[in-house]
């Protein structure tokens, strides 16, 4: 344990997301304890771990819905713990949501334009409309722009929140668990999707997820959470043989 | 994009044209019963922008009205030698005032806390309104003594009201403001995620509806000759979210629309069943809250996107 931290504190020096041992408790619970881990800019993060882990509670700490009882959080070099989320917002971060919340009765386009209009890179009048545009075709949804989106599936849906978290050109894209629900081969193109922001874009990512195939394919560096506390960090073929890793997922072995 | 026929701005502008022209006929009563109509349709486009537009839902919003009608009241019995139409601009100005002031704690409250808190702002102001001597008390603050003003006056300066926060509506959700306002009634943490100042677009759109229902009262204070707690009763609240719901709620065409129907289906109901009229509507309200939840003009672009495209 007191390993890892030295090499969380070394890690944490550079990096475009830098938590240092963040804690955050629900009443007696305690959702996330002492975590420490740092994001390089254009890196991919996988945040694994097993229902519960904390990882959801993790991004609502990053991005200021819930603010953290200990510990600091920083984005290039400066803190952002108890900003307003809105303010995180202003500075780059944007994120998916596990149970999708696209703005349901605006059309793809609205939705996509808001997510232009504002924030620190935002644009304005039809350099924002052509941005929504771009960002509907770089998802595969032109052909739908007008239709409301409450009227998608779920896919789309999550395509829909992929394009407008990516409309402002932000720093640090955040995922949760965008693969969760779909058909392999939807799976497949979102993961082809999720290359090309990663190769296209150069957006630094983190990324939690269930689905090992994806997490295992897309990313550089993966980070291990259980009940609240990070287990294991390293590169993904590496975690995944880590006996802890397997336990944590599956249990101990019997006899 | 190619420029396309726009029907709702032509719609919008043809209806105020149509109303620019009322006076011209010189029929009193005429003229009299498009005041109140547009009395309406300038307080429901007001209430649309908080609850149609941000989704908070206001049934307090008559105390704007109050606020603008006796700060307009007050200064003229006061002495202050202003046309009246420049005398209603004080009175907006306390509407947005006493708008920025509520609604800063009150819009912390969401959904029906926040419902349930507009209405007893409304009705704290209406108890001191009533107890204290020199805002008139009971008997209201009487005009006559100050001013006569043309009613053709009056109308024109309602008008202007009226027909600039239509506009204002049209406008504003191709814009930035406009969407931010949407983006805060369809989820506000999601908005507040995509670096939308919520707290700020709340409160400059509470206080921006209620300068513009504050502007109302005072003119309408000011050709009726006389303010008093009635113009703080929440039974013009109700009128107004019917109206509202009527016509659709969150478009730009829903107010002026649901103005029209209300006054319609009303007066239609009086002449025929003058002692049911209130019952028979209340079930046609009964029967939107059912069946038309999203109004006249929100049903029609509910049917097709072609519709969508062209009523606002």
């Amino acid at each position: 344990m007191a390993g890892q931290a030295v090499r969380a504190e070394a890690a944490g020096g550079q990096g475009l997301l830098v938590l240092r041992g963040v804690t955050k408790r629900f009443g007696g619970l305690v959702a996330v304890q002492g975590v420490s881990f740092a994001v390089a800019e254009g890196e991919t993060v996988g945040l694994i771990g097993p229902n519960g882990a904390g990882k959801t509670t993790l991004f609502n700490v990053i991005t200021g819905a819930v603010a953290p009882e200990g510990g600091e959080i920083r984005l290039g070099g400066e803190r952002i713990d108890g900003l307003r989320p809105h303010e995180i917002a202003q500075r780059g971060v944007r994120r998916t949501y596990q149970i999708v919340r696209p703005f349901p009765n605006l059309s793809l386009l609205d939705n996509v334009l808001i997510g232009s209009l504002f924030g620190g890179t935002g644009r304005a009048g039809e350099a924002a409309r052509e941005r929504a545009r771009e960002m509907l075709a770089f998802v595969g949804l032109t052909d739908k722009a007008a239709m409301l989106a409450r009227d998608l599936n779920l896919a789309e849906k999550k395509k829909l929140e992929l394009a407008r978290a990516l409309a402002s050109g932000p720093q640090l894209l955040l995922l949760d668990e965008v693969l969760a629900g779909l058909n392999p081969v939807e799976i497949d193109r979102s993961l082809a999707l999720l290359a090309e922001i990663k190769g296209r874009l150069g957006t630094t990512i983190v990324m939690v997820e269930h689905v090992m195939r994806a997490v295992l394919r897309v990313s550089d560096r993966v980070v291990v959470l259980h009940q609240g506390e990070k287990i294991a960090e390293g590169r993904p073929e590496v975690v995944a043989g880590d006996p802890r890793v397997i336990e944590a997922y599956l249990g101990e072995r019997v006899g | 994009m190619p420029s396309r026929l726009r029907p709702t701005p032509l719609l919008l502008a043809l209806a105020f044209l149509a109303f620019l022209a009322v006076p011209a006929f010189q029929d009193e009563s005429m003229t009299s019963f498009c005041f109140r109509l547009l009395e309406l349709v300038a307080m429901t486009y007001s209430l649309n922008l908080i609850t149609g537009y941000l989704g908070y839902v206001d049934f307090g919003h008559i105390v704007f009205y109050g606020v603008g009608a006796y700060t307009t009241a007050l200064l003229l019995s006061g002495g202050v030698a202003l046309h009246p139409a420049l005398l209603i601009l004080p009175g907006g100005a306390a509407a947005l005032l006493f708008g920025l002031l509520a609604g800063y704690p009150a819009l912390r409250l969401r959904g029906a806390y926040f419902a349930i808190a507009t209405f007893s702002i409304n009705e704290a102001m209406k108890a001191v309104v009533l107890n204290v001597d020199w805002l008139g008390g009971s008997e209201g603050i009487p005009l006559a003594r100050y001013i006569r003003l043309e009613l053709t006056t009056a109308y024109y300066v309602l008008l202007g009201i009226a027909a600039a926060v239509a506009a204002f509506s049209y406008t504003a959700v191709r814009q930035k403001f406009g969407l931010g306002m949407l983006a805060i009634r369809e989820d506000e943490d999601v908005a507040e995620a995509l670096a939308i100042d919520t707290t700020r677009y709340k409160l400059l759109t509470y206080a921006l509806s209620g300068a513009v229902a504050g502007l109302a009262g005072g003119i309408v204070g000011l050709a009726h000759v006389y303010v008093s707690t009635e113009y703080f009763d929440v039974g013009k609240s109700i009128e107004m979210f019917v109206i509202m719901m009527l016509g659709g709620a969150g478009t730009a065409l829903g107010p002026l629309l649901g103005a029209f129907l209300y006054f319609l289906i009303k007066d239609f109901l009086i002449l025929r069943s003058p002692h049911l009229h209130l019952v028979i509507f209340g079930l046609i309200i009964v029967f939107i809250v059912l069946f038309l939840p999203a109004g006249l003009v929100g049903y029609l672009r509910e049917r097709s996107g072609r519709l969508r495209a062209l009523l606002e």
